[in-house]
């Protein structure tokens, strides 16, 4: 009883909510009215990169779009934890002893902003993270041509404090467009000689 | 407590915490490259009009005139088509002369494009510039016209401010909106509506300020009263029909409004089988502004349209339907403002209103109440 009449708000449209449906019972933390969570579409599209198992999470649609962008332009922390609140058991269990690495993000961006939205967006689903990929130059991807996207690969380098020999990784990011930026990433992680390789991404832009 | 700087939020949902520090999720999205002083004022102001205001007008825009000039607060309740926007010419032209900071803020985009057209042809001695949405380059003006949304780029900047159609959605009834229009204030402000609600009514003459009203359009005649149709189901679409049949064959041109976007293409859809020679608008059209002006020319015989046409739109001998006007979104403001679209010009006078829908709501009643008192009053 103490589930139904505990209120919530909710974090995107700030409606106060009651409502106890299914969602709600198996997770109890979970931050969205139910308008809301019904505009987030899981699609589990399991597709392959440079024959790496990659798992897409949703589609990409105009609110998908515009929270990311609330999170990433405006920077408001506290809507990072909504996207995998709902789902997050199960990808906890699916990818049980892997290492997360985060695709990276211009460092002078992160500190603009004050925080690096991946790493707070899969917090949490408590798997260690590390971030030993850097992009040393400020171009955003989606302003370039697919051409010049392909360029980025000289611009991102390997921190060699970091070790993964032997490791199960999972390579997290948020939407992937051309692949350019996996791609890249994915080429020096395959250097440094990792037992086992997959892939996670909120959506795929098309 | 934590109070916001912008918004002068503290209510405990909003606030959210980065690294430890709190910050409002209200007006987060209200951020971006701030306004310097503008340093290049000219001092001089020329009026260029090529038509004469109508005696009420006269009468009207030097009220607000003296108004401001004693430094008092403006209220001008007018009803639609009565042409609010020429009434501030003069305040503008007087407080240019004596190199005030002039801004006109309008909560819709079309609108302010279009504004921004007028008064760049009436000024044409001053910099006029245009900042809404994706068009925020230049900021710096001697006449600023703004959406209001885009008012947190000025902190404590206008001397003047005007604000158009403060009924209108997003900006009536939104705090975040009202207190960046209050923080963006240095001297006096004229708001402008077509409906002006009772207890905010009392609380601005309470505080002092001068309420103008104007009851009459420019051209003498009362408005159009709107006819209600009340249909069931499949009919209306019937009724819809027949009618746009009976405007289309005597060539006059026909706005449908619509409560949502969805409805607005398979409305579309529906009446492109039977009556050829229309189109539709709604937000996520992309070249919106392209098919307005298009249907100005006469180029289309029906439009079918959302709520982004309700406001600053004139087309001559104009009839407009609300379908469905029994849609939550449709409030007493929003029916009196499309009825308003009917009508403006001197040489097509009247028109037709008609609300389709399955009941008739409160509002609808409030609205034609509303436009039948105003003419009584003539």
């Amino acid at each position: 009883m103490k589930l139904i009449q505990k209120i919530k708000v909710c974090k995107v449209c700030f409606k106060q909510f009651t409502e106890f449906n299914m969602v709600n019972f198996l997770h109890p933390d979970n931050d969205l009215c139910y308008e809301c969570l019904s505009c987030f579409i899981p699609i589990f599209e399991n597709t392959k990169t440079q024959n790496e198992k990659t798992l897409i999470l949703y589609e990409y649609n105009d609110f998908l779009k515009n929270t990311l962008y609330k999170l990433k332009g405006n920077g408001d922390i506290e809507i990072a934890s909504i996207f995998l609140s709902s789902i997050y058991l199960f990808l906890k269990l699916k990818y049980f002893g892997y290492l997360i690495v985060l695709v990276p993000s211009f460092i002078q961006r992160e500190k603009e902003r004050g925080f690096n939205h991946l790493s707070e967006i899969f917090k949490i689903l408590k798997i260690p993270m590390i971030s030993p990929l850097i992009k040393i130059n400020d171009r955003k991807q989606s302003d370039l041509n697919l051409e010049e996207r392909k360029k980025i690969q000289d611009y991102i380098i390997w921190d060699e404090n970091f070790n993964i020999k032997n490791k199960k990784i999972l390579l997290v990011d948020d939407v992937i467009t051309s692949g350019s930026t996996l791609n890249a990433c994915l080429n020096l992680v395959k250097k440094h000689q990792p037992k086992k390789i997959q892939i996670l991404v909120i959506s795929k832009a098309t | 407590m934590f109070i916001c700087d912008i918004c002068k939020n503290h209510d405990e949902k909003y606030i959210g915490y980065k690294n430890g520090e709190p910050y409002c999720r209200k007006c987060i999205s209200f951020q971006g490259r701030q306004a310097q002083e503008n340093n290049s004022k000219s001092f001089k102001s020329k009026l260029n009009l090529s038509y004469r205001l109508s005696k009420d007008q006269y009468r009207a825009s030097f009220q607000i005139a003296s108004a401001i000039g004693k430094k008092q607060n403006v209220l001008v309740s007018a009803v639609c088509g009565a042409g609010k926007t020429e009434l501030t010419y003069k305040v503008i032209h007087q407080s240019l002369i004596l190199g005030k900071q002039v801004g006109f803020a309008i909560p819709r985009r079309d609108v302010v494009i279009e504004i921004f057209q007028r008064l760049k042809y009436v000024f044409p001695l001053n910099k006029v510039i245009a900042v809404y949405g994706g068009h925020h380059q230049i900021l710096e003006g001697e006449i600023i016209v703004l959406t209001t949304h885009q008012l947190f780029r000025y902190e404590n900047y206008f001397d003047l401010l005007i604000v158009d159609e403060t009924d209108a959605f997003p900006f009536a009834g939104d705090e975040v909106l009202m207190n960046l229009l209050k923080r963006s204030l240095k001297g006096e402000y004229v708001m402008m509506s077509a409906t002006v609600e009772k207890n905010y009514l009392n609380n601005f003459q309470k505080e002092g300020g001068c309420l103008i009203s104007l009851d009459q359009r420019y051209h003498g005649h009362p408005l159009p009263v709107p006819q209600i149709k009340e249909k069931i189901g499949l009919l209306k679409y019937f009724f819809l029909l027949r009618k746009l049949k009976e405007y289309v064959q005597k060539q006059q041109p026909v706005f449908i409004f619509t409560p949502t976007i969805f409805l607005c293409e398979e409305l579309f859809n529906f009446l492109n089988k039977w009556v050829k020679g229309g189109n539709y608008v709604h937000s996520k059209r992309e070249n919106r502004s392209q098919i307005i002006s298009d249907f100005r020319l006469n180029k289309y015989s029906f439009l079918v349209t959302t709520s982004v046409l309700e406001r600053g739109v004139t087309i001559k001998n104009l009839q407009v339907v609300v379908f469905e006007s029994d849609h939550p979104i449709y409030n007493k403001a929003t029916l009196v403002q499309i009825a308003g679209r009917v009508g403006r010009k001197i040489d097509a006078p009247s028109g037709d209103v008609l609300f389709i829908a399955n009941k008739t709501t409160k509002f609808m009643k409030e609205a034609v109440n509303e436009i039948n008192t105003k003419n009584k009053s003539l």
